[in-house]
């Protein structure tokens, strides 16, 4: 009963005063830094006291914005990874290292502290860049759009795709069997059937040309897709016996001549 | 001030770039300018310069070159008015403590830069304030060094230029010059 009492003696003083430890993000994170520097011994703090102390100020506070109470989280796990160090056996061979810095010479210390110094003062030199930085204010933009996984953005683009047709006017209930034609996309076709549309075209080509060169059949269609299209029609037509193709120098043109009578069925 | 100034209207250029900067949320590169508006970069710095003189004088905004890029801010002056309006300084302002500061300043005088060398040379352990320094973006691993374990490397990033209104690290005074400013601190108040 009393240790409650106190508690709430101890919330109440705690919500009334507001503690700024220069130098440091607040009283927690000076601990940490006395804790680390082993300037307290960190067994014999109670963290759950803290915590409870803590908690119960930012309840009380009626405030608690989550970069604080991430703060806190990092600070109490820092604490509590110090605390669970501290009472694991080792702990203490760190003690020969101690032993070494309290040996350092008047000398080195003297040359430790004369490298340090400059580094000192330039985190002096950028706390008064900060101070003069913090009165420059920026417009605040939203957080970056999530990111979306391929799934995710077929949904999104369906989505959009049905939001442009609804605007355009044309507007229909979404089927679900959306047409994937995009402008200026060529719109895919399975390959075997790309191979048959492409033999029927060169046997109407051919039967007016009988002699002709590759580069010709090709003309200005010098795609890729449409070239190896082209050549395993050509190859589909040679295997059947209904053209030759001949080749005199290597990676020349190629000669197609036709053998026969072409039959289009 | 107010009233007396002649208002000036802005080139094509000058307004082009007005608007890129508005709608950016970081700062724009020459190269960037360079992308959108198909310039040669003399040009759109001359247009920048312009544009920087323009809101020097009797605007609530002001252009600066920061973190390698530039950026519309508003005016220093300003600060007390937009504190209260906007609750955004706790946000927008990152805290930092003199530890973080000090082991930021090692990082970016030594980058890239092990945590075993900051805490050599300021003679305490780092690893809380550099994990504090990596989340909140400051400062970003930069490989392994060769040593022993391979320890990682650190080194700052563009927030951190942002954060100190520094355009490039080089912006920074020298190791040299820093070891006789002791004095000129202790005149500033600056603790």
């Amino acid at each position: 009963m009393f240790q409650e009492a106190e508690a709430v003696r101890t919330i109440k003083r705690l919500s009334e005063l507001e503690v700024s430890v220069e130098g440091f993000s607040g009283p927690l994170d000076l601990l940490c830094c006395l804790v680390e520097n082993r300037q307290v011994e960190i067994s014999l703090i109670k963290i759950s006291e803290i915590v409870g102390i803590y908690g119960a100020f930012l309840s009380g506070s009626g405030k608690a914005p989550l970069n604080v109470i991430a703060d806190f989280i990092s600070a109490t796990a820092g604490l509590i990874l110090e605390k669970v160090l501290s009472l694991l056996p080792g702990y203490f061979q760190e003690s020969p290292e101690k032993k070494t810095e309290r040996e350092v010479s008047e000398e080195e210390l003297r040359m430790i502290l004369e490298r340090y110094l400059p580094y000192r003062n330039a985190a002096r030199h950028l706390l008064v860049l900060k101070s003069e930085r913090d009165l420059l204010f920026s417009p605040e933009h939203e957080e970056e759009s999530p990111l979306y996984t391929l799934g995710d953005l077929f949904s999104l683009s369906s989505l959009w795709w049905d939001l442009l047709e609804k605007k355009a006017g044309k507007s229909k209930i979404n089927t679900g069997k959306r047409s994937l034609h995009l402008e200026g996309m060529p719109v895919p076709v399975p390959d075997e059937k790309q191979v048959e549309t492409r033999i029927s075209e060169l046997m109407v080509f051919l039967e007016r040309v009988k002699d002709v060169n590759l580069r010709r059949v090709m003309g200005s269609q010098s795609d890729i897709p449409r070239f190896v299209v082209t050549i395993l029609a050509l190859l589909e037509l040679s295997r059947l016996g209904k053209i030759s193709l001949q080749q005199e120098e290597m990676f020349g043109d190629v000669r197609i001549i036709c053998c026969e009578k072409l039959d289009r069925n | 001030m107010s009233g007396s100034s002649a208002v000036k209207n802005l080139t094509e250029i000058e307004m082009k770039i007005e608007a890129i900067l508005f709608v950016a949320s970081q700062p724009v590169t020459l190269k960037e300018f360079n992308e959108v508006l198909s310039l040669k970069n003399r040009e759109i710095a001359q247009a920048l310069q312009n544009l920087q003189v323009h809101y020097d004088i009797g605007h609530g905004l002001s252009l600066k070159k920061i973190s390698g890029g530039w950026k519309l801010f508003t005016d220093p002056s300003l600060n007390e008015i937009l504190s209260v309006f906007r609750d955004t300084s706790e946000r927008q302002h990152v805290r930092l403590s003199k530890a973080a500061v000090e082991s930021l300043a090692v990082i970016a005088y030594n980058e890239p830069v092990t945590r075993s060398e900051i805490e050599e040379i300021r003679g305490v352990r780092c690893e809380r304030v550099i994990e504090t320094l990596l989340s909140h973006g400051l400062i970003r691993i930069a490989g392994r060094g060769k040593g022993t374990g391979s320890p990682l490397l650190y080194r700052t990033t563009p927030d951190f230029l942002d954060i100190f209104g520094l355009d490039s690290i080089s912006e920074l005074p020298t190791l040299d010059e820093l070891k006789d400013l002791s004095a000129e601190f202790s005149l500033t108040g600056v603790e």
